[in-house]
């Protein structure tokens, strides 16, 4: 057997592993601190998805959360394969791509979060931090979901399986960065990470429509 | 501009070209590359400077006076996401009634301050999708 083979069967049981771990673990102290704050100032049921439950009850959610995003990663690659293909192929540039993704992702985050709170304070501009919201989180979600599908192929090709169903990719790449968001302290960290970075992703390569940013409609005389 | 321009002048039929067209054209592609390695240098100066005022206006005490430099806890913030989680649409209906009251109480300077920071922040943006398009064969 390969040592990639090896290392991405390794990388699978981890990812169980940390699933089992994370469902098992008592909340953070910090966490603790948070919920006592917000359970005066909440009611209970607001509060639904921080309570104690039983590790396997933990455990059957954490399956169930996996299973939810790699479906919506389904329905996103049907709906547009193309697009996600396209964004993908940018993710696998190298690092300097990368990092260039990263602070488009970051600078755009600013700019929303300024731009919308300026912007509800006018009466006419006032429902544009929610347009704002959305356009920014369906580049996340799709920059993300092209992120998995990346990651599990390059992780099932070196492995000496190049050729295998977007699907199998989707669900290798999903249940290992659901993992990773689960690892205590830094899960969430990444998980924004992921985002940002798929969301720089996404709107650097138009949407992953393959046509450049460009101005030249505006300008006389330049081809559009 | 590009530098297949460049490229194409030295391909271009010589019977049919005046003399002096080529080098012309070539100082006016130089001229071209100038004003647009001045405007980008000016452009990131802007965005520099705007981003200074911004840091050095939400640094202030005015800034802090209305807790807008005050982070949520770390605590509260993942217990506000696991609530968010838990029941979406509450979290949203609440997060809005938040930022709306917030918003509403802003100093005028906080919004200058809101303004400064989106405008480097649109303009880094742009730079490094613009890098992207250039590769896509567009312009910005």
């Amino acid at each position: 057997m390969s040592t990639w083979k090896l290392i991405l069967i390794a990388l699978l049981l981890l990812s169980v592993v940390v699933l089992v771990f994370s469902s098992a673990s008592p909340r953070s102290p910090l966490m603790e601190r948070g919920l006592a704050r917000w359970s005066q100032r909440h009611p209970s049921w607001v509060l639904r998805g921080a309570e104690d439950r039983s590790w396997t009850e933990n455990l059957g959610l954490q399956l169930g959360s996996v299973l939810s995003q790699f479906l919506t990663g389904v329905v996103m690659i049907y709906l547009a394969p193309a697009r996600t293909k396209r964004i993908a192929d940018v993710l696998t540039r190298g690092p300097a791509a990368l990092l260039r993704y990263l602070g488009i992702g970051l600078m755009l985050a600013v700019a929303m979060v300024a731009i919308g709170l300026l912007s509800a304070l006018a009466v006419y501009t006032f429902p544009l931090p929610f347009i704002l919201v959305a356009v920014f989180f369906l580049a996340a979600l799709g920059g993300t979901i092209a992120l998995t599908l990346t990651v599990g192929k390059a992780l099932l090709g070196r492995a000496g399986w190049p050729a295998a169903h977007p699907w199998t990719q989707l669900a290798m790449g999903t249940l290992l960065l659901f993992s990773l968001s689960r690892l205590p302290y830094v899960g969430l960290g990444l998980l924004a990470i992921a985002a940002v970075l798929g969301a720089g992703a996404a709107v650097a390569t138009h949407f992953g429509s393959g046509r450049p940013w460009t101005l030249a409609p505006l300008i006389e005389g330049r081809e559009t | 501009m590009g530098d297949w321009l460049d490229e194409w002048l030295t391909q271009l039929p010589s019977e049919s070209v005046p003399v002096h067209l080529i080098p012309a054209v070539r100082r006016r592609l130089a001229w071209e590359r100038r004003r647009e390695r001045t405007l980008q240098r000016a452009g990131a100066w802007l965005g520099g400077i705007a981003a200074a005022l911004a840091m050095v206006l939400s640094g202030s005490r005015l800034g802090a006076q209305i807790g807008l430099l005050n982070p949520p806890p770390l605590g509260e913030l993942g217990a506000a996401l696991q609530a968010a989680s838990a029941s979406p649409a509450q979290a949203l209906t609440d997060l809005s009634a938040r930022v709306a009251s917030w918003a509403g109480a802003l100093d005028s300077w906080l919004l200058l301050t809101l303004a400064l920071l989106a405008l480097p922040a649109i303009y880094a943006a742009s730079r490094l999708i613009s890098l992207e398009s250039h590769q896509m064969g567009g312009t910005w």
